[in-house]
């Protein structure tokens, strides 16, 4: 069981995207094992049957996304005791100035816009991740 | 009117009597006094001579005393003498010590008047001539206004008066006689004359003729005024209905100038809403365009990236040529949408307005741009600038794209040179950021600050044109205005103005 390994929750319908930030996370020993979930009711679901003992590290939240989106499950996550805690990054195609200060209101912990760097492609993820896996090793 | 004569007649006889009574009174006193043993002899004449005078009927006075001797006209004094023995006769007849004897003298009635004094000592006698006429004349001409009057003493007319319009009248006469307290009778006849009786006659018909013409003159006033009142009230009605009419249709005039202008303002609202719902349409379509297109346009980036990546020692020099055309296209593309939201989140973003340096500003705007280029160093010089209420983030973005194009366009293989500069006239803050770089053609000089609008190719200088068109919406939006002046080859200046605001207003214009 590779239960002590952090994990990361990638909440993403765009499959080029998933498929890009995964190729990206992947090069990279992050420690830490990438779920990814296709939108926000299947998040909250995953959440309900494995989160008891083993909340995710880190959860990339993406915002336009079909049944529940990104606004919607931030403010549901917020609510619940298991993930009111769990750093929430929301990586976004918008840097429309009302969903950066709507989602920093909701509680979110950054907000990144998608960047598309034809030398590093997905690359900004990988800091991204690295950061806030840091940061939750300084915080335990 | 026959009572009113008789009236008059009786006042006029009562008149009559009291002063004829008067003067006997007169005459008596003055027999004692001129009987009076102890007054001197000259007290006579002069006091006689004054009572004649004052009593014009007497004609003469004279004393039984030989010492005094009879006074009067001359005239006056024969006619005493003629009249001795019809007084002494009377006075013979008569008791008392007055007697009065009308006599006629030469066809003229006159009366003797014998006064009896036993104050004097002997007593004495005074005789006087009486003209009654004179008398009556004195008294009754004044009064005798309107009426013909005839005094008689028995059948002896001692008196008469006729008006010229009398005679006719005659049969009007109405008689009153007057005690003259000597026991003769006086008749005194009056008849008013024509004028008198017109007077009382056609009091009545000129009474109704006047109270006639009165009221017909009232009548006719009535219906004059009356008329010219209708008139004045029909006019005034007619008046009135104009000037109603003109009222109602000014009011529908008003109407439907309120009508047209609350349509007008209701058009203008639509169209406002229109225009707002449009400008929101648009800067939806704006954003969604740019995220969503953002997306799939990133994906082609991404996957060309990883293809190139991934797969590069599959690809010949043709094939990597066309990935980095690909890749390339669809970063520049990427790169337009971004500077489409900016030009988007420009006209959105809320404006906080504050005091600022704008010298301090731009030097720090300099300053990066030195940090970030060190060649830069000197190249741009910054004069003093005006003080402003602005965005400061806003006037960043502003001086920061000038700067960058302004060093951008510097002429072919020269370092660039600009200046920073402004000045404040008429409430105005006027900044220009000026360069002796490739300026522009004056005819494209609007082109410049529309969205995407080049003068020169993207590949010679890189940009998406949209950083003028950012800088003049934020401009605008502060209330200034934008604009270029240039020549090609002969560098440019770009101005733009803020107005200086006393109350440091916050007004969020939207350009």
């Amino acid at each position: 069981m590779e239960e002590r390994r952090a994990e990361v929750l990638l909440v993403e319908d765009d499959s080029n995207d998933v498929a890009v930030a995964l190729r990206a996370l992947q090069r990279h020993s992050l420690g830490a094992r990438v779920k990814v979930l296709r939108d926000g009711a299947e998040l909250l679901d995953y959440l309900e049957q494995s989160s008891r003992n083993n909340p995710p590290k880190l959860i990339l939240l993406d915002l336009k996304m079909p049944r529940l989106d990104g606004r919607a499950a931030l403010r549901e996550l917020r609510t619940r005791e298991t993930t009111r805690h769990v750093p929430i990054v929301v990586v976004s195609s918008s840097s429309q100035q009302s969903d950066v200060r709507d989602c920093y209101e909701l509680g979110a912990n950054s907000f990144v816009v998608k960047q598309f760097d034809p030398y590093a492609p997905g690359e900004y993820l990988v800091s991204t991740v690295r950061y806030w896996l840091d940061m939750n090793e300084v915080a335990h | 009117m026959g009572q009113q004569t008789a009236l008059y007649a009786s006042t006029l006889a009562d008149v009559v009597e009291s002063h004829v009574g008067g003067l006997y009174a007169a005459l008596h006193r003055r027999a004692e006094l001129w009987s009076d043993q102890r007054q001197p002899a000259e007290f006579w004449q002069p006091s006689v001579e004054l009572f004649l005078r004052e009593n014009p009927a007497l004609l003469a006075i004279s004393h039984s005393d030989p010492s005094r001797p009879p006074l009067g006209s001359e005239d006056g004094i024969r006619l005493l003498h003629d009249m001795m023995p019809t007084i002494h006769q009377s006075a013979a007849d008569a008791e008392g010590d007055f007697t009065v004897g009308p006599v006629l003298v030469d066809g003229r009635p006159l009366f003797g008047l014998r006064v009896r004094t036993e104050l004097a000592n002997p007593p004495a006698e005074i005789f006087a001539a009486f003209d009654p006429g004179i008398a009556l004349k004195a008294l009754l001409d004044e009064r005798a206004l309107g009426y013909g009057l005839r005094v008689s003493v028995g059948d002896q007319e001692i008196y008469r008066r006729v008006p010229p319009d009398a005679e006719m009248m005659l049969d009007l006469t109405y008689s009153d006689s007057a005690a003259l307290g000597v026991g003769q009778s006086w008749t005194l006849s009056a008849w008013p004359t024509s004028t008198t009786v017109l007077g009382f006659y056609d009091q009545g018909p000129l009474l109704v003729l006047a109270a006639g013409l009165a009221a017909s003159a009232l009548i006719a006033l009535s219906v004059h005024y009356g008329t010219l009142a209708w008139r004045r009230a029909d006019a005034l009605r007619a008046a009135n209905l104009e000037l109603e009419r003109q009222i109602e249709e000014t009011r529908r005039g008003r109407g439907d100038l309120e009508a047209l202008s609350s349509e007008l303002e209701a058009r203008v609202d639509q169209r406002t809403s229109e225009l707002n719902e449009t400008i929101v349409e648009l800067e939806m379509f704006n954003y969604s365009v740019s995220h969503d297109l953002r997306g799939p346009l990133g994906a082609v980036i991404n996957f060309a990236a990883i293809l190139r990546e991934d797969y590069e020692s599959r690809l010949d020099a043709q094939g990597k040529d066309i990935l980095s055309r690909i890749v390339h296209s669809a970063s520049a593309a990427v790169s337009m949408m971004d500077a489409l939201l900016a030009y988007s989140r420009s006209g959105r973003s809320e404006l906080h307005k504050m005091p600022l340096d704008m010298t301090a500003l731009v030097q720090e705007v300099v300053g990066e741009f030195v940090a970030a280029t060190p060649s830069l160093a000197g190249a741009i010089k910054v004069g003093d600038l005006p003080d402003a209420v602005a965005d400061e983030s806003m006037m960043r973005f502003v001086f920061t794209n000038l700067i960058s194009n302004a060093c951008k366009f510097a002429r072919e293989g020269e370092s660039p040179a600009v200046e920073v500069g402004g000045s404040v006239a008429a409430q105005t803050a006027t900044y220009y950021v000026r360069d002796e770089g490739v300026g522009f053609d004056m005819r494209f000089s609007e082109k410049l600050f529309r969205v995407f609008e080049r003068l020169h190719s993207a590949d010679a200088y890189p940009g998406h044109g949209v950083g003028l068109a950012i800088v003049a919406r934020m401009v605008r939006r502060h209330g200034g205005r934008v604009w270029a002046q240039g020549a090609v080859g002969k560098g440019a200046t770009f101005y733009f103005t803020i107005p200086v605001l006393e109350d440091g207003g916050s007004s969020d214009g939207r350009a």
